[in-house]
């Protein structure tokens, strides 16, 4: 009965993120392997990923296509990056430290083919602004402007120190808010 | 109260950072997202990455059921909530009136409780132990013996009765009354007829909580003292509830 309800009640929500998930299966693979480097755990992290974006359904309905494949990639990005960490961990792999955490190391990968296809288009200057950040400050700034996620969770999942997270996160944030004041910061996004 | 927030202009400053970089955000998911969208259009081609029927059909369950154990686990974890807030609502109301019944002294300190179950018929009393074991063991002392000390002119003892569970001593005059005064001990249980009493009412016997009964020509008060239960009994007596309690209050532990 409860089952019933739920489908009646939500069908439009089931249909919803069931289109979403066909739309952006294609590109979510693809950034689910590049991170893992593992085309067969490309399905799982999706699946993992839609069970965190079900209950962001008013969230995702909220947005443009646009804003909602950037959220759904990130989601994507999140998932994968937790599920290397696990991978590694259970390989007794170590990935402590600032300098050398999993996070980082998979970033660069990720960064350049961003990087690639950003610089090519023209976009609003304050995305373009975002983009001169690092893609560690952007990550900080967006799991916790856009997700919301508090400091713990984003300290979990950028393998970031718990007692360092709310020291990046100004640092990350003074970095934006310097690069939305300075002139310098909006010709060079005009160059 | 006006909160003084609103008028911080550093927090507004800080404030107003905030949702420049959230809009900064934003304008980066809608360059990002235009994008991604185009890349993701090329990948459909790409075998590696493009979505076939089969794949698309078994996921599409998967996701269906992702869907409804969410949906499910959502619901439960609403209903678990509401129902969290009603039990904690009916232990605080619990706990609210279970302080001034345990705060009383005579319950707070005792180890056997003396319970008096109010029936149709009769008024059960008994002594309830915590420890079954040990109340079962209760060797009868004489030196544990309690008696009254106060009996109306004209008694005369001429009955003693002993046995694990219960001491007596009966008191009788020429006229047939009868005074009955019974020591229980921990296991056992006393009833008293209640059944169409003229009064019953509660009085205190040495500090304890206890019960008189007057029925006809039968007087009856009972309390618990220590690990006892006292009863007395008085038979056309045509004492006074007064007396009675007297009497009552005379009992002490012989010596």
């Amino acid at each position: 009965m409860l089952t019933l309800f739920l489908a009646i009640e939500n069908e439009s929500d089931r249909e919803f993120i069931s289109k979403l998930y066909e739309q952006h299966y294609s590109i979510m693979k693809k950034k689910a392997y590049e991170l893992t480097r593992d085309i067969s755990f490309t399905d799982d992290i999706i699946h993992d990923a839609f069970i965190k974006l079900i209950s962001k359904i008013p969230i995702l309905r909220s947005l443009n296509c646009y804003k909602q494949t950037s959220y759904i990639v990130t989601t994507i990005k999140n998932t994968a990056i937790n599920h290397v960490r696990k991978r590694n961990t259970k390989a007794d792999k170590q990935f402590m430290g600032e300098d050398n955490d999993i996070a980082e190391s998979i970033e660069d990968t990720a960064m350049t083919a961003e990087e690639a296809y950003i610089i090519k288009e023209d976009s609003e200057d304050l995305g373009e602004l975002m983009c001169k950040l690092s893609e560690r400050d952007r990550d900080l700034l967006y799991n916790k402007y856009i997700f919301e996620f508090s400091n713990k969770e984003i300290s979990e999942l950028m393998d970031i120190p718990i007692n360092n997270i709310r020291q990046y996160l100004v640092r990350a944030r003074k970095r934006a808010l310097n690069l939305l004041t300075s002139e310098n910061g909006i010709n060079n996004s005009e160059d | 109260m006006v909160d003084k927030q609103y008028f911080d202009m550093n927090i507004l400053n800080q404030k107003m950072d905030d949702i420049r970089i959230k809009i900064a955000l934003l304008s980066y998911m809608d360059m990002e997202g235009k994008l991604l969208n185009e890349e993701n259009k090329a990948l459909q081609n790409d075998n590696l990455y493009s979505l076939d029927e089969i794949t698309r059909k078994r996921n599409q369950k998967k996701i269906s059921r992702f869907y409804n154990v969410s949906k499910i686990k959502n619901t439960v974890h609403k209903s678990l909530k509401a129902f969290n807030k009603t039990a904690a609502i009916l232990l605080f109301l619990i706990i609210l009136f279970s302080i001034p019944m345990f705060s009383v002294d005579a319950i707070r300190t005792k180890v056997f409780n003396l319970i008096i179950d109010m029936q149709e018929e009769y008024t059960s009393i008994h002594l309830d132990s915590n420890d079954d074991a040990t109340s079962n063991s209760i060797i009868i002392n004489w030196d544990d013996a309690y008696a009254p000390t106060i009996i109306p002119e004209g008694y005369q003892l001429n009955s003693i009765k002993n046995n694990d569970l219960l001491k007596a001593l009966q008191y009788s005059d020429t006229n047939d009354s009868l005074i009955i005064f019974r020591q229980f001990s921990g296991g056992g249980i006393v009833n008293i007829d209640t059944e169409n009493a003229d009064s019953i009412s509660k009085v205190m016997i040495h500090g304890s909580e206890g019960i008189l009964v007057e029925k006809g020509d039968l007087i009856t008060i009972s309390w618990n003292y220590a690990d006892y239960i006292f009863l007395i009994d008085f038979f056309k007596s045509n004492l006074s509830h007064e007396e009675v309690q007297n009497i009552a209050e005379s009992v002490n532990q012989i010596k």
